[in-house]
């Protein structure tokens, strides 16, 4: 649900089938550096490049599971990412 | 004119007719008072009630001893208890009007007299008076029928009244006497009414034979169903018992309670098509299973309607066991049923392809459902590359995807058949299935969607109870399956899906909770989704997850 100009909530209930072409939306956006959220009408487009924080958690109560997953980063002044050039990592020997 | 209403000529005509004229200038002579105190009319009441006590004894006399002197045949016997019945209301009427009368004198002021519409009972009262004698005499059911009715419009008008007096009586003020004399007075028109009830069941006690309580009054027709708020007072009486006490339990009390020979009926009318069809399916369900619906007492058309009067069954219903503290009787009911379901399903299976039609019956009440939660008008998302359907786009989907998916039999089917439509007697160990205007040849997915769902949608969140609730849902599904194994139907649980997505959606129209409203919406979408998903690929495959059906 497109709460205001630039949130955009989504609940729905999935089965483990169909939830895969949720994440794979997602992470075909984290690939392409370029998320877009919203209705035909309204769109918010995000761009996540360089460092991001990433929060996983997963947590079992009462016969109740959850799995989370958060990415967060910020932006610079106009939407890009704050530093110019992303800090690259390779993997080292 | 019946063959019975020979009997009443002479002498107990004249005096049926005599008290009902005496009572209607006694109710009109009160009226008149209550506009304008007039000790001459005073004294005419005072006076008139001895006559009217006359006839009452006159009538009781012929009507009660006259079956005991000679040898009467029961239709005989029935109008002579009737008109006993009859009599001696219209005397409590007569009385109460006396009461009337008296509670005037504790008027501090006749000015008060003129804050009350007392013209409104009157109206009522009078009009149903007028009806008695035809009504009798023509064994009219209908006008039977609307005699009883205005005990209802009198309880109304007692209730409105009664608020308001209350509320002036909490505000206090120097006007107590005269407010505690009003409510006096608007109790006894309010009693009236009861003994209208009283006469209305005795017509129809000698029409058709059998000594009736009125339960419930239901309409069917569209246009007055959707106003009647009597209807709805009473489902909300319903729901508060059914969500507070064990509904097993209080059954039985209520059984003990029953006055001696009095059979509860149910008095429905409305279209003509409508009350014919119930009728004939009752029969079709009787031929299928004796005893299984209720008995049919009359059907009468009446114009453009008709009316039929029905066995009121009553025992618990498969939902007061599921919600009964201990699951009373609740394993014990479900064998039957599946048995039963089994035996009418297996008797009636026939390879004529039907439709499901689950999908069409869904769009003609989605407007109802917008109206009450407008905010789930879907509009397509985006989520990435992913963009998901508009409700609308969803359902279209859906519909044509319906139509490939062969339904390889039919049977007959209930048609509505919610918890509450199944009737277990404890006692007697035998069930009944109510409300059956909508029984036909069906897929019997369709019993089967809107029976779990039904299960669902009660607002119960207990732990205890939603664990058995949850259970029993699985255990009918299995139910359900085994069937659709048994019997070569590889689609079943396609064809559930989209029944069970109707379902839980056109129930979210009467959820007002948001939360849980939501949750039955959302597994329609996804049951939705979940059939559009799976277009291309043979529906013997498609599979329900059990855990859509289960809460919490």
């Amino acid at each position: 649900m497109a709460v205001s100009d630039d949130e955009f909530k989504h609940e729905s209930i999935q089965d483990t089938e169909l939830i895969i072409k949720y994440l794979k939306a997602l992470t075909e956006g984290f690939q392409s550096g370029k998320l877009i959220f919203g209705t035909k009408q309204k769109k918010f487009i995000l761009e996540p490049n360089g460092l991001l924080r990433l929060g996983i958690s997963a947590k079992r109560k009462d016969r109740k599971v959850k799995v989370s997953l958060k990415a967060s980063w910020t932006e610079g002044k106009e939407g890009k990412e704050l530093y110019p050039d992303p800090l690259e990592i390779k993997a080292g020997k | 004119m019946p063959e019975t209403y020979t009997i009443l000529q002479g002498e107990i005509e004249n005096n049926l007719q005599l008290i009902i004229l005496e009572t209607t200038k006694q109710v009109e002579d009160t009226q008149k008072v209550l506009k304008k105190p007039d000790p001459h009319v005073i004294e005419k009441i005072l006076a008139r009630d001895d006559y009217i006590d006359n006839l009452k004894s006159i009538i009781e006399r012929e009507s009660f001893y006259s079956s005991i002197k000679k040898k009467t045949s029961k239709p005989e016997a029935d109008t002579m208890r009737s008109l006993y019945i009859i009599g001696n209301n219209l005397e409590r009427i007569a009385d109460f009007a006396v009461n009337i009368v008296r509670q005037t004198e504790h008027l501090v002021s006749n000015e008060f007299l003129k804050r009350i519409k007392y013209g409104e009972a009157f109206k009522e009262i009078l009009e149903s008076l007028k009806l008695i004698h035809k009504a009798f005499k023509n064994r009219d059911l209908n006008l039977g029928l609307k005699i009883c009715r205005s005990e209802i419009s009198l309880d109304n008008y007692f209730g409105l009244n009664f608020k308001r007096i209350m509320n002036e009586l909490k505000a206090g003020g120097e006007h107590t006497e005269s407010l505690v004399t009003t409510l006096f007075i608007l109790q006894y028109l309010e009693r009236m009414g009861d003994s209208l009830l009283n006469i209305g069941e005795a017509i129809i006690f000698a029409t058709i034979g059998e000594r009736v309580k009125i339960k419930h009054i239901e309409s069917l027709d569209d246009s007055m169903g959707s106003m009647d708020m009597n209807k709805f007072l009473e489902e909300l009486k319903i729901e508060a018992f059914l969500g507070t006490k064990s509904g097993c339990k209080i059954s039985r009390v209520q059984k003990n309670l029953k006055g001696a020979n009095e059979q509860p009926v149910i008095f429905k009318e409305g279209k003509i098509s409508k009350i014919k069809k119930e009728k004939e399916n009752i029969e079709a369900w009787e031929s299928l299973k004796a005893g299984l619906p209720p008995k049919v007492f009359s059907f009468q058309k009446n114009g453009r309607t008709a009316s039929i009067l029905l066995e009121f069954l009553e025992g618990p219903t498969i939902q007061n066991s599921l919600l009964d503290p201990d699951g009373c009787c609740l394993d014990e009911s479900f064998e039957h049923l599946k048995k039963i379901l089994t035996e009418i399903w297996t008797k009636t299976l026939s390879p004529e392809p039907v439709c499901s039609n689950f999908i069409r019956q869904l769009k003609t009440r989605v407007s109802d459902i917008y109206k009450a939660h407008p905010d789930f008008k879907l509009k397509p998302r985006q989520i990435g590359s992913l963009v998901t359907y508009s409700f609308e786009e969803l359902i279209d989907e859906c519909e044509a995807l319906e139509n490939k998916i062969t339904v390889p039999f039919s049977v007959w089917s209930h048609g509505d058949f919610n918890l509450d439509n199944i009737i277990y007697d404890t006692h007697e160990h035998r069930m009944h299935f109510i409300d059956l205007y909508r029984s036909g040849r069906q897929d019997y997915v369709q019993d089967i969607s809107v029976f779990l769902v039904s299960i669902f949608r009660l607002p119960i969140f207990v732990p205890k109870i939603r664990d058995r609730m949850n259970q029993f849902t699985l255990k009918f599904f299995q139910f359900g399956q085994k069937f659709s194994n048994k019997n070569g139907d590889p689609t079943f649980e396609a064809r559930l899906a989209l029944g069970l997505a109707r379902s839980f959606f056109t129930s979210t129209r009467f959820e007002f909770d948001q939360k849980f409203s939501q949750t039955m919406q959302q597994r329609a979408l996804y049951l939705l989704e979940k059939i559009a998903s799976h277009q291309g690929r043979p529906w013997e495959d498609f599979k329900l997850v059990p855990k859509v059906l289960t809460y919490l």
